[in-house]
């Protein structure tokens, strides 16, 4: 009865930026990125590939209320780089790591539908 | 007595530790995931760079070494199911592409349903929420997404027509889903505030306005839209009862409501891998053989005595029900452990 929409999961409504940064005062090279209308299945994958890149301290994601559907990144860099740095390039990354995924897919089934005489 | 001075040798100048690479428990620790009888151990991924900084092993992945380490296999693909494999990626990706497959991936389900007459037993919501969830056979790229505002055209909508009845003095007759008709030309349902055309020869107006007949376009011109599968019961008619209605599909995403979501399911586990510690012989094979429900283990004879030894013969259909280290002393024979980065998605 209170719940809202379903299309509120993924639609963002007019006037509201999908992505917002604000730097930590207290900490250097510290920010979070707000990001609006998404959930775990882009934020852990982002921070997966935040944690693999050798500049970053501190990489975590939390959803702060299951029915209000954004996400918080928080990342913590050394001085070497900064979080939207690191921000920017772990998305580029994650793009063409599941651009090479979809390719291998794509050639893995020309090549199974092709031999199609084998039995399972 | 004066303690003899051993001389100090660093750990890494050991013969047996080898260099530049973990030593082989702690690379067990990575990259397995160990069931024990009680709960699973090393669960998580170590993916933080920088720990095992101190043995001077890099962790960190790059984009070339996934290259070099991805491989994906097909095992099987039918119409309607599919198996493959996925080695060298991490279980955050799987999870993710498990998530968009069942709930970001748009098809076309019947979304308004117009009744006419329905004097059946079944409820009018109860029958709407049973034809929207019927599969339809459509492929949903030739279909753009239908707002609120959008008038419902050949673009954005299918229809079909349901009417069926159950004549007076015959039995029970049950309503298949191969009786939804698909009506090429849109909507036959008149708008009822139309006032009387005055001009008779025009069409009256529908509820879709549909600017060509969808039969017209090439992709369906030999092959009709029709529910996926023809022998789903939608309805039970007794005698006099009678069903009319026409129903609108629409594309949508499994987000908002599951009966847009393409799959019947979708799920990954990873790749068992059942070692044998010591060697296992004699009686004591036979035995775990029979232990096995989906006889993982196999018995091979060795040597010209005839004494038998156990093997692993399918490490991936083990189901992991521990029946094998069940009981005394048979953790000292067999471990159970999973592989981190291959994955079985079906």
């Amino acid at each position: 009865m209170n719940a809202p929409d379903r299309y509120e999961r993924f639609v963002v409504p007019e006037g509201v930026a999908k992505v917002s940064y604000e730097r930590d005062t207290k900490i250097i090279n510290a920010a979070s990125f707000t990001i609006e209308r998404e959930d775990h299945t882009i934020g852990n994958i982002v921070r997966m590939q935040l944690h693999r890149d050798e500049n970053v301290l501190f990489a975590g994601y939390k959803l702060p209320h299951p029915l209000k559907y954004k996400i918080i990144i928080r990342i913590h860099t050394t001085s070497q780089s900064s979080p939207m740095q690191a921000y920017n390039q772990a998305i580029n990354d994650l793009d063409k790591e599941l651009d090479h995924l979809k390719n291998a897919f794509e050639a893995e089934l020309a090549r199974h539908s092709g031999s199609q005489s084998r039995q399972y | 007595m004066e303690e003899q001075k051993t001389p100090k040798i660093s750990v890494w100048d050991l013969p047996d530790v080898p260099k530049g690479k973990l030593p082989p428990h702690l690379e067990i620790q990575r990259t397995r995931v160990l069931c024990t009888s009680d709960a699973p151990t090393h669960t998580e991924n170590i993916r933080y760079s920088g720990a095992y900084a101190s043995m001077g092993v890099d962790n960190s992945l790059q984009l070339e070494h996934f290259h070099d380490n991805f491989r994906l296999e097909v095992i099987r693909l039918n119409e309607d199911d599919m198996e493959f494999d996925m080695i060298g990626i991490d279980a955050a990706l799987a999870n993710a592409l498990r998530r968009i497959l069942i709930a970001e991936l748009p098809t076309m389900a019947i979304e308004k349903v117009l009744i006419a007459n329905n004097t059946s037993v079944i409820q009018d919501e109860v029958l709407a929420h049973r034809l929207g969830l019927i599969p339809l056979k459509v492929d949903p790229r030739m279909f753009e997404y239908m707002s609120e505002n959008d008038v419902p055209n050949e673009k954005n909508t299918i229809v079909f027509k349901l009417h069926s009845r159950c004549e007076r003095g015959s039995s029970r007759i049950k309503v298949l889903s191969n009786e939804l008709q698909w009506l090429p030309r849109g909507s036959e349902l008149a708008l009822s505030t139309e006032k009387p055309a005055v001009d008779p020869t025009s069409r009256p107006r529908t509820y879709t306005s549909f600017n060509c007949s969808q039969d017209s376009l090439p992709e369906f011109s030999n092959n009709p839209i029709g529910p996926k599968h023809a022998d789903i019961i939608i309805a039970k008619l007794g005698p006099g009862q009678e069903i009319e209605l026409e129903a609108h599909a629409v594309k949508g995403m499994g987000k908002t409501h599951a009966k847009w979501s393409p799959v019947a399911t979708a799920w990954y586990r990873m790749l068992p891998e059942v070692v044998l510690l010591q060697e296992v012989e004699g009686e004591k094979a036979e035995e775990l053989v029979k232990k096995c429900p989906v006889k993982v283990f196999d018995i091979e004879d060795i040597g010209k005595v005839g004494r038998k030894r156990a093997t692993v013969a399918r490490p991936r259909s083990c189901t992991l029900c521990r029946e094998c280290i069940r009981g005394d002393d048979w953790d000292k024979y067999v471990t159970l452990r999973r592989v981190k980065d291959h994955f079985i998605c079906k």
